[in-house]
């Protein structure tokens, strides 16, 4: 069987294609150092966080085994999808803590503002009664 | 012309083929996010985020117009659509952040205006417990100096009259035969030397005690002579001692006439020790009149 110059050429060109994608190291790390940092600030404490932070390990683990095959070009795309939900995981995280702390110190302020309210009331009567004296 | 037709064709096939192809669902919830977060607060407080989820949506776009519905596109479109979530989310972030360091300023103002408020109520007491201590200083010092100057007062009355201390005050004793002639209340002469010196004492004893002068007589004679007798002679004393030093309105004067006998009527000195003034000093805190 003798084969035709196309049929030949066909593979060689696809696999000259998947050669000359670079391999998306640089997104790869970006992806985990984000993905990881989330994780650290606490994401899984958060449940919109945690989602995010799940679909964000599942596409780096899809982007390596789409890199194992040899189709980085794919692999990097699907990066760009695990770093925009490793990057929004962290995001979410911070936004709970800095909502969480605000509260805290909100909270913090009602109850002095109700001690001084209070102890401006006590004095006042306080010093009504020295003024008027007994009746 | 053949050429050109060839041409036209298969661009005017792409232009119907891109127009019929179904924008994807991720790049329409890509836009919707991003109008979203412009239009909130990510446009002053997240611009760079939100200026980063524009340029990738820009590129999701060209990738759509570029390769129609394809995966490229899709995972363009989603990025864009996290990045935009993203300056949302961010925007959030920093108001809150912005909001609790108002609050933490608030908070810390508010404690500093207890902390004033505190320290000038201990400020005020202090000040109040201060006047405090000097007024019970002041009244410490004023009462040693009244009881020492009593102690004097008495010790120099001592030697010129009896002295007994009772519930109704000090009870200075005058015998009546030294003060009065029989019958009589004009005070003679030695009387009024002794007298003087009770004047002297009594003005060194605490100007606030009162100072009752007393009458009395032995049972010889009428009541009514010497009740009437005794009360001159209480005059007598009173006018006495108001004419030297002693402020009138710190005496009273009244007669007992044989009433209250200290002695037995029945013999000759139990009659003269009845016949006596006694001046009584009572302190201030005594009602005036008690007997």
């Amino acid at each position: 069987m003798t084969l035709r110059p196309a049929t030949l050429l066909a593979p060689a060109v696809a696999l000259a294609a998947c050669a000359s994608y670079p391999v998306p190291v640089q997104r790869l790390a970006d992806a985990e150092a984000s993905s990881r940092s989330a994780t650290e600030v606490g994401a899984t404490s958060s449940p919109q966080a945690q989602l995010h932070l799940t679909m964000a390990r599942e596409e780096i683990a899809e982007a390596k085994k789409l890199m194992s095959a040899g189709d980085n070009e794919k692999a990097d795309y699907v990066l760009l999808r695990a770093r925009g939900d490793a990057d929004l995981a962290l995001a979410l995280t911070r936004e709970t803590e800095a909502e969480a702390s605000a509260s805290e110190v909100a909270v913090e302020v009602a109850k002095v503002q109700a001690r001084f309210a209070s102890t401006t009331v006590t004095t006042s009567a306080t010093t009504r009664t020295t003024v008027g004296g007994a009746p | 012309m053949r050429l050109a037709s060839r041409m036209v064709l298969p661009a005017a096939v792409a232009l119907v083929g891109a127009c019929a192809t179904t924008t994807p669902r991720e790049l329409l919830d890509a836009r919707t996010a991003y109008d979203r977060a412009s239009q909130g607060p990510a446009a002053t407080l997240a611009p760079a985020e939100l200026h980063s989820a524009r340029e990738t949506l820009t590129v999701a776009e060209q990738a759509f117009a570029d390769h129609g519905d394809s995966d490229r596109t899709k995972d363009l479109a989603y990025a864009a659509e996290r990045k935009a979530e993203l300056a949302d989310v961010r925007a959030h972030t920093v108001a809150a952040t912005q909001a609790r360091t108002a609050s933490a300023a608030q908070l810390q103002a508010l404690k500093d205006e207890e902390l004033r408020a505190t320290s000038a109520e201990l400020s005020d007491a202090n000040q109040r417990l201060s006047q405090q201590g000097g007024q019970l200083r002041n009244e410490r010092q004023r009462r040693e100096d009244a009881e020492r100057a009593a102690a004097l007062a008495e010790a120099d009355l001592a030697r010129i009259a009896s002295i007994k201390h009772e519930a109704r005050g000090m009870v200075i004793t005058l015998s009546g035969g030294v003060l009065f002639e029989s019958a009589k209340s004009e005070l003679l002469p030695a009387a009024q030397a002794k007298l003087t010196e009770v004047a002297d004492a009594l003005t060194k004893q605490d100007v606030d005690s009162r100072i009752r002068v007393e009458g009395y007589t032995d049972s010889q004679g009428s009541l009514s002579f010497n009740q009437e007798l005794s009360q001159r002679r209480a005059d007598a004393v009173r006018a006495y001692l108001v004419g030297h030093g002693i402020a009138a309105d710190r005496v009273t004067a009244v007669g007992f006439g044989p009433a209250k006998a200290i002695a037995d009527n029945a013999s000759p000195e139990g009659r003269a020790n009845n016949r006596r003034v006694e001046i009584v000093v009572q302190p201030a805190n005594r009602p005036a009149d008690q007997p």
